[in-house]
Parts: C-alpha cells; sequence; structure tokens
C-alpha cells in the first residue's frame, strides 16, 4: 500500500517536470516575449537559473518596474530600487523600449522618490524610441515634477500616462504623430490644453484628463480640444474650492470631436461644457457635477445639448438636480436614449426629466454611496398607511412621461434606502404600462423585515399586466 | 438549415501528423501566417502547417473560432481567453511555438501572460523546479549576480 502511494506520488512529480521542462525547447525570441510580461524585478530573478538566462533581461523591451508601499518603509530598499532602476537602464542592451511602466503608490507620509532620478529616467526612456511611456508615481503637493520637454517631441510615443498630480509647462512645440493614449493628472492648469496642442496630437483617440489645480494667474480658463480621431474623453475637474484655495475659477471646456463615442465628466468646478460632436456618433456618456452647477440655467442647458443624442446616460451626484432644473417645456429631447442609471440623490425631478427620454427602455437606480450601516440612512418605511409625507411626493405628481406608456420595460434598484425610494417604486408601477421585470436589490441590514417590505410592495397597483417584481 | 446562393469558402488545413481540417475561410484568416499564403496565392486547396500537429490544432481552431464572433462582449471575451488558458504548462508551450509559427498576436500574447504568471513573485530554485532549467553557474558565479541586482531578490514568495 504504502509502496503504491510512493509511486503516485513520484508519477505525478514526473509529470510536472515535464510539463514545464518544455520551456528549454523554446527560441531566446519566445522567452523574451514570455519575459516581457512580468515586472522586472520577477525578469532579473532568471538571470541566476542558468547560463542561457544570464543576459536574456538585457534584451526585453518592457520595463516595468513598481514598488509597493510596504517596499518603501525602509531607506535601504528604496535606495536598492533606485540602483537598480539605474543599472537596468545603464546595462540594457537593446536601444529601443517598447513599454516603460514606473509605478509607485506610497501615503503621502512615506519618503518620496528623489525627482531628479524620476527626471533622467523619463528622459534616457524617451531616448530609447519608446512606444508606451507610464509614469504612475504619487508625489507630494509641494514637489513640483516638471515633465522633460523631451517628451512633447517623441514621435514613437503612442502612449503617455503622466500621475499622480505633475505640473506640465506645456512646450511651444509639441508634435506627438503616433500618440493614441493620453492621460495625465496634473496640478497648476492655465490655459496649456489648447487647439495648439491638440494639433501636435493628430492620432488621439483615448484622452483622460485630471486637474488638481488651476494656475493662480489665469482666472478665465479654456480647455479647448479639437481631435478629429478622439473616441474617448474622461474629463475629471476636480480643482475644489476649499479654503486654502479660496480662487473661484471660469471654467469653459470646449470638446470639438466628429467621432467621439463616449464622456465622462466629474466636475465640481461648474465649468461650462460645449460639445460639437457632428455625426452625433456619441453613444454613452457618464456625468457628475457639483451642487452649484444648476446655479447657471445656460450652463446646464448648453452641456445636456452637447450629449442629447446618446444612447446610454448614467447621472451621478447632483447632476439630476441639474438636468431637472431645466426649464420644463423641453429644448431638447433624449431622442436616442434607451438607458438610463441614476445615483439616488436628488430624483426630484425624476418625472420631468422622463418626460424628455421617448423611448426609454431601461432604468438603473443604485445606491452609489454604499452605505451598509443601517444608523446610517434613513429607514425604509415599512408600515402599511400610505404616507406621503416624504420629501418628494411621487404619488401626486401629474405628469406621467410617455416612455412609462410605451417604451419602459426594465427597471432596476440597487441596495434600497429611505422612505423616497418606496414612493418612487409606488409611482413606477402605477404608471408604467409595459413594464415587463421591475428588480429590487435590498440592503442586508434589512433581513428580518424583507418579507414584510416584499408585502408592502406587491400590494402596490400596477399599470402593466406582465410586470414581475423580484426582490434579491 | 436554408442554403444560399453564396456558398461559405472553406480551406483546408493539413496538420504535421497529416490530418485534415475544413474550416471556413473567415476563421482561419485570422492568422496572419494562413492569411499572407492565402493572398500570395501560394496555398493551392490544401495548405500545409508542418509546424503544428492535429492536437494543438483542433484547440486553435477552438480559439479562433470564437475569436471571430464580432458579437461576443469584450468582458465575454476576456473570460473565454481566461479559461481557454487553464491548460497544463505543456500544452501551452506546445500553442505558444504554433501561435507564434501561424502569426496570431493574441493568442501569442495570452499563453505567454499564463507562463509569466506562473513565475511572478517566484525564486529562481523554483523556476529552476518547475521548468526543469539545470543550473549551470558555479556558486561564486550566482553569489556574483545576485549582489550586483540585489533589489530584484528582496521579498521572494515562499515556495
Amino acid at each position: 500500500m504504502r509502496e503504491t502511494e510512493g509511486k503516485q506520488e513520484k508519477s505525478t512529480k514526473m509529470e510536472i517536470d515535464q510539463e514545464g521542462s518544455r520551456i528549454n525547447s523554446l527560441p531566446d525570441s519566445l522567452l523574451l516575449h514570455i519575459l516581457s510580461f512580468l515586472e522586472m524585478k520577477y525578469v532579473m530573478r532568471t538571470s541566476v537559473v542558468s547560463k542561457r538566462w544570464k543576459d536574456l533581461w538585457a534584451s526585453v523591451p518592457n520595463l516595468i518596474f513598481s514598488l509597493s508601499k510596504s517596499d518603501v518603509r525602509s531607506e535601504p530598499l528604496l535606495r536598492k530600487f533606485m540602483d537598480f532602476v539605474d543599472r537596468v537602464l545603464l546595462l540594457r542592451d537593446s536601444t529601443t523600449i517598447q513599454k516603460f511602466s514606473l509605478a509607485h503608490r506610497r501615503e503621502w507620509w512615506e519618503r518620496p522618490f528623489n525627482l531628479n532620478h524620476i527626471n533622467s529616467w523619463v528622459c534616457t526612456v524617451t531616448k530609447c524610441n519608446v512606444e508606451h511611456h507610464i509614469v504612475d508615481v504619487y508625489l507630494a503637493d509641494y514637489e513640483l515634477f516638471n515633465v522633460p520637454s523631451s517628451l512633447f517631441t517623441c514621435k514613437s510615443l503612442v502612449e503617455l500616462c503622466l500621475a499622480d498630480q505633475v505640473f506640465i509647462d506645456f512646450p511651444s512645440s509639441i508634435y506627438l504623430p503616433n500618440l493614441k493614449t493620453l492621460k495625465f493628472s496634473m496640478i497648476g492648469l492655465g490655459d496649456g490644453l489648447n487647439q495648439r496642442l491638440f494639433s501636435g496630437l493628430p492620432r488621439l483617440e483615448n484622452l483622460s484628463i485630471h486637474v488638481h489645480s488651476f494656475s493662480d494667474e489665469d482666472m478665465d480658463i479654456l480647455i479647448d480640444i479639437f481631435a478629429p480621431k478622439l473616441r474617448e474623453v474622461r474629463m475629471f475637474l476636480i480643482a475644489g474650492k476649499a479654503d486654502y484655495y479660496p480662487n473661484v475659477h471660469n471654467v469653459k471646456v470646449l470638446i470639438d470631436s466628429p467621432m467621439l463615442e463616449y464622456l465622462l465628466i466629474d466636475d465640481i468646478c461648474d465649468a461650462l461644457y460645449s460639445i460639437k460632436n457632428k455625426s452625433s456618433s456619441l453613444v454613452k456618456a457618464q456625468i457628475e457635477v457639483g451642487p452649484d452647477f444648476s446655479l447657471d440655467a445656460g450652463r446646464v442647458l448648453e452641456t445636456f445639448k452637447g450629449v442629447s443624442q446618446v444612447k446610454h446616460m448614467e447621472l451621478f451626484g447632483s447632476t439630476m438636480r441639474a438636468l431637472g432644473s431645466v426649464d420644463g417645456n423641453a429644448l431638447f429631447t433624449f431622442r436616442n436614449l434607451t438607458h438610463l442609471g441614476l445615483s439616488y440623490d436628488n430624483l426630484l425631478k425624476l418625472p420631468e426629466a422622463l418626460q424628455r427620454m421617448p423611448i426609454l427602455e431601461s432604468l438603473d437606480v443604485c445606491n452609489w454611496t454604499g452605505k451598509e450601516d443601517r444608523s446610517e440612512v434613513e429607514d425604509i418605511d415599512l408600515s402599511d398607511d400610505d404616507d406621503l409625507s416624504g420629501e418628494f411626493n411621487w404619488l401626486q405628481s401629474e405628469i406621467v412621461p410617455s416612455c412609462l406608456v410605451t417604451h419602459l420595460r426594465v427597471v432596476r434598484f440597487d441596495t434600497f434606502e429611505g422612505k423616497n425610494d418606496v414612493q418612487l417604486v409606488k409611482y413606477l408601477l402605477k404608471n408604467s404600462k409595459v413594464l415587463g421585470k421591475m428588480t429590487i436589490s435590498l440592503p442586508c441590514y434589512l433581513s428580518g423585515e424583507k418579507k414584510k417590505f416584499h408585502e408592502k410592495i406587491l400590494k402596490f397597483p400596477t399599470g402593466s399586466k406582465t410586470c414581475q417584481v423580484q426582490f434579491s | 438549415m436554408a442554403t444560399t446562393t453564396t456558398e461559405t469558402k472553406m480551406l483546408t488545413l493539413c496538420t504535421s501528423d497529416k490530418q485534415q481540417f475544413q474550416i471556413e475561410e473567415t476563421i482561419a484568416l485570422q492568422a496572419v501566417t494562413i492569411r499572407n499564403m492565402v493572398e500570395d496565392e501560394c496555398a493551392s486547396n490544401v495548405i500545409p502547417l508542418p509546424n503544428v500537429n492535429s492536437k494543438i490544432m483542433i484547440q486553435i481552431i477552438e480559439y479562433l473560432k470564437k475569436h471571430v464572433d464580432s458579437s461576443v462582449s469584450k468582458e465575454d471575451m476576456e473570460k473565454f481567453d481566461s479559461a481557454f488558458v487553464e491548460k497544463k504548462l505543456s500544452e501551452i508551450f506546445d500553442i505558444i511555438l504554433a501561435a507564434n509559427y501561424l502569426n496570431i498576436k493574441n493568442l501569442l500574447d495570452i499563453c505567454c501572460q499564463r507562463v509569466a504568471d506562473v513565475m511572478k513573485n517566484k525564486s529562481p530554485e523554483w523556476v529552476r523546479r518547475t521548468f526543469n532549467i539545470v543550473n549551470d553557474f558555479t556558486a561564486e558565479e550566482e553569489a556574483k549576480i545576485r549582489k550586483e541586482h540585489e533589489w530584484a531578490f528582496e521579498g521572494v514568495d515562499e515556495d
């Protein structure tokens, strides 16, 4: 018995050995291809396995370096890491670099990189016809990392990602003829994002901009994006109006792109967005604005007009309030919109907003705040009486948007909270004539009372004969 | 199935062990090597693939059939890919060689990624054992290399 077990063990081990040994029949070019998916740290470890592997690292085209939080706490380790990157860049023998990636996520109190080092690495890599340049280094606010200007004339560059919070003084001459993806996270933005910059990026398809603060000198900021091949834009204007940052900037964003398909706006600066998309190619928009955005009706109107042709729209923060604030005599309709996603905040004007969405088929209402503790949220009303004292009285609303009568088939509530939502469910069930399915996922703290809640909801009158309500 | 006037164009692929595979041309042309042969018209009715055996060919066809389907969402395709590479390493290496020969970039990438994932954060000793690599360094030589790139050997996973 013991002997058989031994044999079995031996044969599985043999199998494993044979399984992996095939690697030795691969040519160097394929070993390099495998190594190009590994961080340089692990690539370098393979240099001691045998003489064949000793120098392979020097020809790997992708240089991926990352330093985890725990690595940084010790000063000698940080120095070893810096030496390592220096040596790899100095001793590698291939002249081109396909991808350079440097990631260093640290806590603010931890010791940062020496910026001179990063600067010299970026310059060295730029000289090696790099295609993908990714520098993801968390720098403290008080350190300005000036992006070397040689980066902006690197002809081979396809992807450029610069994070976190770098200071970019855009040079007067910018030409990146192959750049398709540009992502950066910057501080102190002035008028640098203008047509002159974008004319030097003729193949740009994907743009993502985080602006953490604006320049102190310019009070009027214009971001002027004109890019003929641009498909995806992500705009994070998250320069806060804090006490230590008293200047309120007047920000205007112009996007002119005939091929735009996806737009994300995350704005707390109350910027005006003016979007031109000649061929109506825009399919999806995700928008989040702050509470003061709706103070200027012209701004709200202009922004929503620019995205009015989308099929899929998701609104967060105070965006619903802004949309609802536009005059009821709709100046535009979302004529293609079939899917709408909403956060729970500010559903006050929902019926008014739905009136502008004649072919809406599905509606998602989600609790994006992610509250899990019952003490944080308003109780769900489980009583039997029709308490209509909620903040907004959905049942009294006389408006029945046409999409409820003809198109809305699927409604999904993701994590319910508060009595207003119960009223919204009641309103939708009563007025939706073609609704097929409503899914409600209840918060976990409600465990014991779920049944009572189900019964309450199922008693509501339904306008659609085919409607199914499901709980999860 | 209803017959249409325009018939789907088929190609016959012949593997190293003389097995023949009839597949739709659109599926086969995802392999750049086959596409070049067809475009250069050096391929007659039967395309010989002397570097690929039938066992591997069946798996490659499974992959190509999935990837030709434009209705599959990006997410589902990624799910398919990650399930596809859940194979024995010996098979992965055979597919790497075949994908390289047939020039199917994404297939080559996902298989190489799979091998790279196995090596991630492992010690050199573990890599030698797993891939049956003979250490031909002297102890002094090995120590010297380790010293040169000290940082690379910090924080190795337990075997």
